[in-house]
């Protein structure tokens, strides 16, 4: 049995405010390198 | 124990130092709550089965349902306006991940740390997984 798992991320660091901004600016889509960065924290 | 901490808190690891290392711990400890270190593996089996102890529910700060920070209105309220403005990023993990995570949401439990993963309040937490798969 696996534990089920909530994702809950930090709105004050500034990296998520960063990955928003870029969401935000670009129509909801994240370039490569910022995805690469998203999977690495995950 | 803080006068109106009515939820006996306790984070399970394999070791002192590791648990004292735990991004989620910092601000319970800032807001001046007491945390139960457990390090031994049978306490994670106790505690299993041990959700109330002298009419104060026992809880893990690991799992997502703990909400004894910032309790009062204006932190309910301000958390819920970055909750709807963070609805893009949220929703983009969620996608990205899909069943690897059950939900992705917006924390008031971390300081350092840009994210963090809980366990639901029913199923097994990360430390029981852990010493299972072992």
């Amino acid at each position: 049995m696996l534990a089920k798992k909530t994702l809950e991320l930090n709105p004050s660091h500034p990296v998520m405010k960063k990955l928003l901004n870029e969401l935000k600016e670009n129509d909801n889509q994240l370039s490569e390198a910022s995805k690469e960065y998203a999977n690495l924290l995950y | 124990m803080k006068d109106d901490q009515d939820t006996i808190l306790y984070l399970s690891g394999d070791t002192k130092d590791s648990i004292l290392r735990s991004p989620i711990l910092k601000k319970y400890i800032k807001q001046g709550f007491e945390v139960l270190i457990l390090d031994d593996p049978i306490d994670e089996f106790t505690t299993q089965h041990l959700s109330e102890y002298e009419k104060r529910k026992v809880k893990s700060i690991s799992k997502e349902d703990v909400s004894v920070l910032d309790n009062d209105e204006t932190a309910k309220k301000k958390l819920q306006k970055l909750k709807e403005m963070y609805k893009p990023l949220t929703d983009w993990y969620k996608n990205h991940l899909g069943k690897n995570v059950e939900k992705v949401s917006i924390s008031n439990k971390l300081t350092d740390a840009p994210l963090f993963i809980f366990t639901s309040q029913y199923g097994y937490s990360a430390q029981m997984e852990k010493i299972n798969k072992a």
